[in-house]
């Protein structure tokens, strides 16, 4: 493990537009978490587990790679 | 113009950040309002009436508390035109307590420790005692502002 923080990118919002506007409420709904949490991984605040991933690609039928982005690691 | 979306970022605040706010701002109010009581008064001739002093910093903690997330409730009530209302704890909310809860242990044992020396170097017993009670204050404090961090920069 480095000392950089990883640095995990999200589709999140785009999604939600091409999902007919589908809103943070009902995103979370859905993958069982807070609207809190999607706003935070929108906003690039909070990276998921493993597991609230995998639920999101799910939600918008695509892979979870499509839906986030890994950019390597960042020096704090 | 800036303001307005500082403004709606404050109050658009979860109910547990909320939480957070009131009780960070009702604990460092009754350490500022005992730390002035005891600039003033010291710390009493006998421990029973440091003690009651105590007990009566813990109820007006309870009560500020309660009084603090009513009026939370209301001031959102009033802005978004809907309540308040605390949602069920997901993954971040687990991991943001675990870090704030180390935080704040590791505030509170450390001041813990620290009150024994002014016993060991043989100061009267009721420095201690206050220092023991501010001690799981401080740790609440500590709590409370390291999940504000948490929920807001991550």
């Amino acid at each position: 493990m480095g000392k950089g923080k990883a640095k995990i990118a999200n589709s999140i919002r785009t999604l939600r537009f091409h999902a007919g506007e589908m809103t943070q409420a009902e995103l979370a709904q859905r993958v069982g978490v807070t609207r809190q949490t999607i706003l935070a991984m929108e906003q690039g605040r909070y990276s998921p587990s493993l597991e609230v991933a995998f639920r999101i690609a799910r939600v918008f039928g695509i892979s979870i790679e499509e839906a986030f982005q890994y950019e390597g690691e960042t020096s704090n | 113009m800036a303001v307005v979306p500082q403004t709606y970022e404050v109050i658009a605040m979860g109910y547990k950040e909320w939480t957070a706010i009131v009780q960070l701002l009702s604990a460092v109010g009754v350490i500022v309002w005992l730390a002035m009581d005891f600039a003033a008064a010291g710390f009493g001739n006998t421990t029973a009436e440091l003690a009651t002093r105590l007990l009566w910093a813990i109820g007006a903690l309870i009560a500020i508390n309660i009084v603090g997330m009513i009026l939370a409730n209301i001031l959102v009530a009033i802005v978004r035109q809907r309540t308040l209302e605390d949602e069920p704890t997901d993954e971040r909310d687990d991991m943001i307590d675990a870090r704030s809860s180390r935080i704040g242990y590791a505030v509170t044992s450390s001041l813990a420790a620290l009150a024994l020396i002014p016993l060991a170097m043989g100061f009267e017993p009721s420095l201690a005692i206050a220092m023991l009670f501010v001690a799981p204050f401080a740790g609440g404090v500590a709590h409370a502002a390291a999940q504000l961090v948490y929920y807001r920069v991550g």
